[in-house]
């Protein structure tokens, strides 16, 4: 082939394209897997408490307008979780993992990491209301907890939001 | 510069004369953004070490093939592909490191280091000596790096530590100054600048001294050669009377 032709160049290019091609599928068949665990690699413990043994997957494309969902996984053949942080009383907020199995009923609720007083907006995080919680399902919103006003109100809109994904997946 | 000079200059000359950041200016870019740790510093220049070298041997093999008015393409072509298998294996493998070098990693693909050596070496030599030159200039691109990072890491934070890229575990700690007695605009952009101009001019002063050096050298090597040829000239005349 003449190489100084344009079919050359073209045919030269197509090739190197292809062969480059080829090796970024192999290697990013080999090393996506790593890196969506790595991802979640964190989280990992929270998930577990909530279904324990399943595989979880990072989902990164979600819409989420309240600004208070900071991560949502699935959890494969058993259902959602999401990762909501909300504002009560204490300024820097607490987080909290609120999932739904494939059903729509809550498969489990979970506090990460909060600072809220105890005897007030603690509570929100303890047996009573946490079954509270438990019962419901995506139709429901969250009860508030009078005494803990402010927790609640921040639990009840990170639920919202947290359905409104759900319902939009 | 000749052939010879650089033979005879050794490694750790040529390590400054070559020196692509303090010698030849190609990639500060990166060497002034990511060398606040010693960490980021080996990461970043193993990385760039890897690609480099094969990007080297990559391209001095397909270069005979390759005519003139395609070869920037190409070798963006394979450079992109190398630096986005790197990027990905060390996303995989070394996640906290990659989090910090974060884009600096994509942009080794614009790193003028990488392009210029297989525009100017990789392209008209072989591969053994592309290998070579890929794997010197690559390690001296990590030793400036290096350098940088260990002044701008020790008098900004007075601490010189090295983690586990992998694990992320504190391999060793040590440190140099006492707190509170830290110069914290070392570890900002300013002292970047700053700690790239004072190297910068050390090995350029080391260059020009060393050239001088040379010179001389040179001359009273051919001075040498002239008084010897005039020595034999007047053996020869005396030798021819004698005769």
């Amino acid at each position: 082939m003449n190489r100084e032709g344009t079919l050359y160049k073209v045919v030269l290019l197509g090739v190197l394209c292809a062969i480059c091609g080829l090796l970024l599928g192999g290697v990013n068949a080999v090393t996506a897997p790593i890196i969506a665990e790595a991802k979640i690699a964190n989280e990992k413990v929270n998930l577990e408490k909530i279904y324990p043994g399943a595989t979880f997957t990072a989902v990164e494309d979600y819409k989420d307008e309240s600004g208070m969902v900071e991560g949502v996984y699935v959890a494969e053949g058993k259902g959602m979780i999401y990762k909501i942080h909300g504002v009560g009383y204490a300024s820097d907020g607490f987080d909290f993992l609120i999932a739904f199995n494939d059903d729509g009923t809550v498969g489990g609720y979970q506090v990460l990491a909060e600072n809220e007083t105890s005897g007030f907006g603690k509570r929100c995080f303890e047996d009573e209301y946490v079954s509270q919680i438990n019962a419901l399902t995506t139709s429901d919103t969250a009860p508030l907890l009078s005494g803990a006003t402010l927790t609640s109100t921040a639990i009840q809109k990170g639920y919202a939001a947290a359905v409104a994904l759900f319902n939009a997946r | 510069m000749s052939e010879s000079n650089e033979k005879k200059r050794g490694f750790w000359s040529e390590m400054i004369y070559n020196n692509p950041v303090f010698g030849l200016y190609l990639g500060i870019c990166s060497t002034l953004a990511i060398t606040t740790t010693l960490n980021n510093a080996i990461g970043m220049g193993v990385a760039v070490i890897v690609v480099l070298t094969i990007s080297n041997i990559v391209i001095s093999l397909i270069a005979p093939l390759t005519p003139d008015e395609i070869h920037i393409p190409v070798y963006i072509v394979v450079i992109a592909t190398l630096v986005t298998l790197v990027g990905m294996l060390m996303q995989a493998y070394t996640p906290e490191l990659y989090t910090t070098l974060g884009t600096f990693i994509d942009l080794i693909v614009v790193n003028c280091i990488i392009l210029g050596r297989a525009e100017a070496y990789a392209c008209s030599h072989n591969v053994a000596e592309s290998a070579r030159d890929g794997l010197m200039m690559g390690l001296s691109y990590t030793f400036s790096l290096l350098a940088m990072s260990l002044i701008r890491q020790i008098l900004g934070s007075g601490v010189i530590e090295l983690s586990n890229p992998m694990t992320n575990q504190l391999i060793f700690s040590l440190r140099l100054i006492p707190e509170g007695f830290e110069i914290p605009v070392f570890t900002t952009q300013t002292g970047a600048f700053l700690t790239f101009a004072i190297l910068a001019a050390l090995v350029s002063a080391y260059k020009l001294n060393n050239e001088k050096k040379e010179a001389a050298a040179a001359k009273a090597k051919a001075d040498a050669a002239k008084e010897a040829a005039k020595a034999a000239a007047a053996t020869a005349a005396k030798v021819k009377e004698a005769a």
